[in-house]
């Protein structure tokens, strides 16, 4: 066997050539492997007809309201003291699904899952962009007559990054725990982040364009504005992003930033003002009010603490490159977006908030990562084959590191469960379920692992899931009224009307900014035939009252929680 | 802008947080005798914006 062979002037050990394709080829292996577990996990979802997720079928209900020309910011005193929290782009997204299908929860899991999808090609786009661009410089130096060393073809082909450092970026959003947990649920956070990361992604492609031109392009701007008006009004946290792009523009062009500064938050405040106006003042009252919570130190850092963990390499590798830049190079867009994003993430602190927050963070860098390795390769490249070999071994070792660091599974098929344990990792893990209203489970086990511990998110709901789901509408169907229930689900099985949504009402219960009297008139007249609760998201008035005037007559487990449905005292 | 700009811009900041903690103080916000736990936080951050901006000043005209 040959145990070298000529590069150009150089001599290289063929297994010099084949560790770096092995390395890549295992990391692309364990991001498809994510892959393919996010589309299993979405699967199962997708079918699931209940709340996987506390709020899922509150975001359904919206887009029923706004699916019936409705809105969904009203007044919560009176019934069926429903109102929403969230802006209403992702929901009228869903509108036409929910035209043609129904009120289903897969509509809105599918349109979330689809954003998902987006976010990822457009990190990888991101990423591709930067190599090409890298690409244009190296064929400028050759033409100026330095010479690059990768002659031979197939270390050209490992070391030309086009293809697989963008794959491997965009898969690794899809990887990331958060991202998988949340993905495929009828949640519009990361709708918001899809929109974030198209408003960034065109900034960086216009500004590099009109750099290279030295021609303006309004249009190319006009886009991104409406990419961030969209991002905002579908979700506040956007406002992070709107941040940091206008600080990238006032550090390129200070007049132009503030140029469309000034007609960007003029139109966002008109639309506000315009749906404050078209719904009584409830637009300001139920999204900026009812938002307004209390700010928990533990929680923020022991979400701090687990992203990290989670997502070490992009973190540091992302963190190093901006930093560079801040020194080095002009700061990109991206890395102000990662920055801006990153501190921005200590909003996962508030009470009701959670991983999600995280989400443009990882976005941004990862992003931020593979133009670092794209920039390192390129780097490498002129300085010879010894540090192509080092930084083509070294560079898939941090994908595949990363790609352990996120380890997250579902096991509940024989080939998930012999994969997991040939991996080293165990097969279940034990958790207990989640009780509020009943007595504590001893811990069973659950066909799930993930790094990020012990996750109430991510095991595909099962048969018994849907069994209990089941069960529980059919003890509500005993009655003849909608339930007065935690879970929307449950009524919009049965057809019947979706009543409180009440870790809003608690949001506004604790900023004083609702009066309890008819519902809690209600409940003490038993005007409700069922109670069902799951975390007691109530306040303590109307929790009082239904434990005066019902009582717990099933305990029924789904999703890992024990929901308690009540009947009405005495009857 | 430039990099020197930028620190400048950085060490503004900083000192507007410090001065802005501690005015915070004077109207009565807080519930700590001396320099509380957040106001600890945020004299941190805010050291650490001045130091960055003062790291950049020899970075003189390089665009930011």
């Amino acid at each position: 066997m040959r145990e070298s062979m000529q590069v150009g002037k150089w001599r290289v050990n063929e297994w010099r050539v084949i560790v770096p394709r092995v390395l890549i080829g295992l990391a692309l292996a364990a991001f498809v492997g994510y892959l393919i577990v996010y589309a299993i996990y979405a699967w199962h979802l997708f079918q699931f007809p209940f709340d996987y997720d506390q709020g899922e079928g509150f975001e359904l209900m919206d887009t029923v309201l706004f699916s019936q020309g409705q809105w969904p910011y009203r007044n919560n005193d009176v019934y069926p003291f429903y109102s929403s929290n969230y802006p209403p782009l992702f929901h009228i997204a869903i509108v036409p699904l929910v035209w043609l299908f129904g009120p289903h929860y897969w509509t809105g899991r599918l349109m979330s899952f689809l954003g998902t999808l987006v976010t990822a090609v457009a990190i990888a786009i991101a990423v591709k962009r930067d190599a090409e661009t890298r690409g244009g410089a190296k064929r400028r130096r050759e033409k100026k007559g330095e010479k690059s060393f990768a002659t031979f073809a197939p270390l050209r082909l490992i070391s030309s990054p086009n293809h697989w450092l963008p794959i491997l970026a965009g898969l690794g959003y899809l990887a990331s725990n958060y991202i998988y947990h949340v993905g495929p649920l009828f949640r519009q956070h990361l709708f918001m982040v899809m929109f974030e990361t198209l408003a960034v992604v065109w900034l960086a492609r216009v500004i590099e364009r009109e750099e290279t031109s030295g021609k303006r392009d309004n249009k190319g701007l006009l886009v991104v504005m409406l990419l961030l008006l969209f991002a905002g009004y579908t979700k506040q946290l956007a406002y992070a992003t709107v941040a940091a792009v206008f600080i990238f523009l006032f550090l390129r062009q200070p007049k132009r930033a503030v140029m469309w500064a000034v007609p960007f938050t003029a139109v966002t405040g008109l639309i506000f003002l315009w749906i404050n106006t078209a719904t009584d003042g409830f637009w300001f009252l139920d999204t900026v009010t009812a938002n307004v919570n209390p700010f928990v130190p533990g929680q923020a850092e022991g979400l701090f603490r687990q992203w990290f963990t989670l997502h070490t390499v992009i973190t540091v590798v992302a963190a190093l490159f901006a930093v560079y830049q801040l020194y080095f190079e002009r700061l990109s867009i991206y890395a102000i977006w990662f920055v801006i994003a990153t501190l921005n993430s200590v909003t996962a602190g508030k009470w009701g908030a959670g991983e999600s927050y995280f989400a443009t963070a990882i976005a941004a860098s990862l992003i931020l990562t593979g133009i670092a390795f794209n920039r390192l390769l390129d780097w490498a490249e002129r300085r010879g084959t010894n540090w192509q070999f080092v930084l083509l071994t070294i560079i898939p070792l941090l994908w595949l590191v990363q790609a352990g660091k996120l380890f997250h599974m579902p096991t509940h098929t024989p080939a998930l469960a012999a994969i997991a344990s040939a991996l080293g990792q165990p097969t279940e893990v034990m958790i207990a379920p989640q009780t509020s209203c009943s007595a504590p489970r001893p811990p069973e086990p659950i066909p799930y692992v993930d790094a990020a511990g012990v996750s109430l998110l991510g095991r595909p709901p099962n048969k018994a899931d849907m069994e209990a789901g089941i069960a529980i509408t059919e003890l509500i169907a005993r009655g003849e009224t909608a339930a007065f229930a935690e879970d929307a689900g449950f009524n919009f099985y049965l057809g019947r009307d979706i009543v409180t949504n009440p870790t809003q009402f608690l949001n506004l219960y604790k900023n004083n900014a609702v009066d309890l009297t008819e519902m809690l008139g209600m409940l003490d007249e038993q005007a409700f035939d069922t109670v069902v609760l799951r975390a007691q998201f109530y306040p303590p008035e109307v929790l009082n009252v239904i434990g005066q005037r019902y009582e717990t007559t099933d305990l029924v487990q789904m999703n890992g929680f024990v929901y308690c449905i009540m009947t009405p005292r005495g009857r | 802008m430039t990099k020197k700009q930028l620190g400048l811009s950085f060490i503004f900041l900083g000192v507007a947080a410090i001065l802005g903690s501690f005015g915070l103080d004077l109207l009565g916000a807080g519930q700590f005798q001396g320099v509380g736990p957040t106001q600890r936080l945020a004299l941190i951050g805010a050291g650490v914006i001045i130091f960055v901006g003062v790291t950049l000043l020899p970075f003189g005209d390089n665009p930011a």
